[in-house]
């Protein structure tokens, strides 16, 4: 009955309670979004490095690589010999070791070369393999495609279509003449590679020798040096001591570098946390003027109602029970303020995982973050405790003033 | 009923208010007895304490000075929560204000009365509560809050209010003054009708002489003097 008297007067109310509600909630789910955020760009961010364990890539900045590499952003350092790829594939340490090379698009969607066995490659023994096909088949020469499932969706291909790629990495740039004819499109692994579109590394060579040697009837140059170059390697050691014994051999070649991309991530989990920190910073000042505003709607409306409670006493409700009445009306408030807080969260994130897939091909995870759960209980436990402020200046009151 | 068991005594009660200037003696009552299950009149002009007595009576307001007993037991003497426990088993209160919740519906504002006191198992309270707005004919208005009920309704409401528990004592504080004649004698007339049913004890204020001779038993109280405002004496006219 209690319960019902509050709801009641929160009832009665209804402008006032509507944007109590509206406050708490949009702090809420304020703190939400960035915990979401932070754990969704996270959980996104080592899933997309997973099959990654090691990258060989060209000298200079580790960061760089990763994000071509492994993210299709930024533009590649530069390449490495073929000769590299070939030592490292005969090196005891390495289980495989594929080759990559990047430089051509199809509207836009990065065109990765790649040997067959990108096919087979497993980032954990057991796990299947990281590519797996919806339809078709791997690519067995040159100027075949296997196509990302978020490509293959966005560019409407499908097996046996037939397409140019275009030189760089964004749309516009000069058409190759090769055809490339669509064998293969892979199912999703919600990451950057869906939307990428594999082809036999010797194609990229093939197109590339015939785009240079035009320019070269041009300017009269020397030999192209890109021959049989790749981008980078990706290197999956036989095991954790093997990789690291490999690392410490590779920091002896000059014309490369071998890096963990697990590590680049760490360290941009560690630039992104300042900002994150800062984010969460603000979103808890702002969550404990919600609850100031609220404890103060709450007063108000405690104030206003000093006649029915005056009216309660007379009834026989007792101080603690009229403490109580105050006492729920807060809880209801952050109950309502909370849920639909954490709802609108949810609902904001999804929309932001939406333009983040398809801005940065980062897919985030969705789903109930654990702090999440501390956030729901918090929120209302401390909805109820700045409820206590307006409950305890307002329970005593002189009864037969108001009747 | 026993008529001679003696329900409430006031002894040298008084209610003070005071302020920078002066003391207000709002009610001064030297001695009243009232018997179990009497019916009583209590009148006088207005301002001459009659709603501040009947808060005495209730244990809504506590006396500066005096002593008022309920079954021999000093009311200022019980705890807070044990007086408020008291007044929601004993006292059924019927305010010159009617002073129903506004947002309640007219069943709830009734379950919210019988919430407190526990007197009624909880399985019966509803049906309880419906057959009581029943007998006062407003059954049809179960889901009405206040404000959509005519005084007179509301007035009904209030007096089923407070019989709800089933009280020892009621206080009706002017239960006529805001309705017209005929409303007004059919709710005194349940009142009374209850109290001599159940053996309750009636205490009536009221300054309408048409109402106070209907009781057998009058106690008036009086203005004291022009000049300090609000005290009154107590005479027992029985």
């Amino acid at each position: 009955m209690r319960l019902l008297i509050a709801w009641r007067n929160l009832l009665a109310k209804p402008v006032q309670s509507g944007l109590t509600v509206l406050i708490v909630a949009a702090t809420i789910a304020m703190l939400a979004v960035v915990t979401l955020l932070s754990a969704g760009t996270h959980a996104g961010l080592v899933r997309a490095v997973e099959p990654f364990d090691l990258i060989v890539g060209a000298k200079g900045s580790p960061n760089q690589l990763v994000l071509n590499t492994v993210f299709f952003k930024d533009v590649p350092i530069g390449n490495v010999s073929h000769e590299i790829y070939e030592k490292l594939s005969e090196n005891p340490l390495v289980a495989s070791a594929i080759p990559l090379a990047f430089g051509d698009n199809y509207r836009g969607y990065t065109i990765v070369g790649s040997g067959s066995d990108i096919f087979s490659h497993e980032p954990r023994v057991g796990q299947g393999e990281w590519l797996q096909f919806a339809a078709g088949r791997p690519f067995s020469v040159p100027f075949e495609a296997v196509v990302g499932a978020k490509a293959a969706q966005e560019l409407g291909l499908k097996l046996g279509d037939e397409f140019k790629s275009a030189h760089g990495f964004i749309p516009g740039g000069h058409t190759h003449d090769h055809v490339y004819q669509v064998v293969g499109i892979l199912q999703p692994v919600s990451g950057p590679y869906d939307q990428a579109v594999l082809v036999p590394i010797e194609s990229i060579w093939l197109a590339h020798e015939k785009h240079e040697s035009k320019a070269e009837a041009v300017e009269d140059s020397h030999e192209h040096e890109h021959e049989h170059e790749v981008t980078a390697i990706l290197v999956k050691p036989k095991g954790y001591s093997e990789a690291m014994r490999l690392y410490q051999q590779f920091q002896q070649e000059k014309g490369a570098q071998m890096i963990f991309p697990a590590q680049v991530i760490v360290q941009l989990f560690s630039i992104l946390g300042q900002g994150e920190q800062m984010l969460r910073g603000i979103a808890y000042v702002i969550i404990v003027m919600g609850l100031m505003i609220m404890a103060l709607s709450v007063y108000w409306s405690a104030l206003g109602r000093a006649r029915d409670r005056s009216i309660l006493r007379a009834l026989g409700a007792s101080t603690r029970d009229i403490f109580n009445v105050i006492l729920a009306e807060s809880a209801l408030l952050s109950v309502f303020g909370v849920v639909i807080g954490i709802v609108t969260g949810h609902g904001i994130y999804s929309i932001l995982v939406n333009i983040m897939e398809s801005k940065t091909a980062i897919v985030l995870t969705s789903g109930v973050a654990s702090e999440e759960i501390y956030i729901t209980i918090g929120g209302i436990l401390f909805g109820i405790l700045a409820g206590l402020i307006p409950a305890v200046l307002t329970y005593k009151m002189d009864v037969a003033k108001y009747l | 009923m026993d008529g001679d068991e003696k329900m409430l005594e006031l002894n040298q009660v008084r209610k003070e208010y005071r302020d920078v200037l002066q003391t207000i003696t709002a009610v001064a009552v030297d001695h009243l007895m009232i018997q179990t299950g009497e019916q009583i009149a209590l009148v006088g002009p207005s301002g001459s304490g009659k709603t501040t007595l009947l808060h005495l009576i209730s244990g809504l307001l506590t006396p500066t000075a005096g002593e008022i007993k309920f079954n021999d037991i000093v009311l200022s003497s019980m705890l807070e929560t044990w007086r408020d426990t008291w007044r929601a088993k004993a006292v059924g209160y019927v305010f010159q204000k009617l002073n129903l919740l506004s947002s309640l519906t007219v069943l709830d504002n009734l379950l919210v009365a019988m919430s407190f006191a526990n007197v009624i198992p909880k399985k019966e309270q509803r049906q309880w509560a419906i057959q009581l707005l029943d007998q006062v004919g407003v059954s049809d208005k179960l889901g009405k809050f206040p404000h959509q009920l005519s005084m007179g309704e509301q007035q009904r409401v209030a007096a089923a209010r407070a019989v709800i528990n089933k009280p020892s004592l009621i206080l009706a504080d002017e239960p006529t003054a805001s309705l017209d004649q005929d409303n007004g004698l059919l709710v005194l007339d349940m009142l009374r009708r209850f109290a001599k049913e159940s053996g309750s004890t009636l205490v009536v204020s009221t300054h309408d002489r048409q109402i106070m001779n209907q009781f057998e038993r009058i106690c008036s109280l009086r203005k004291q003097s022009e000049e300090v405002i609000g005290s009154a004496t107590s005479n027992r006219l029985a």
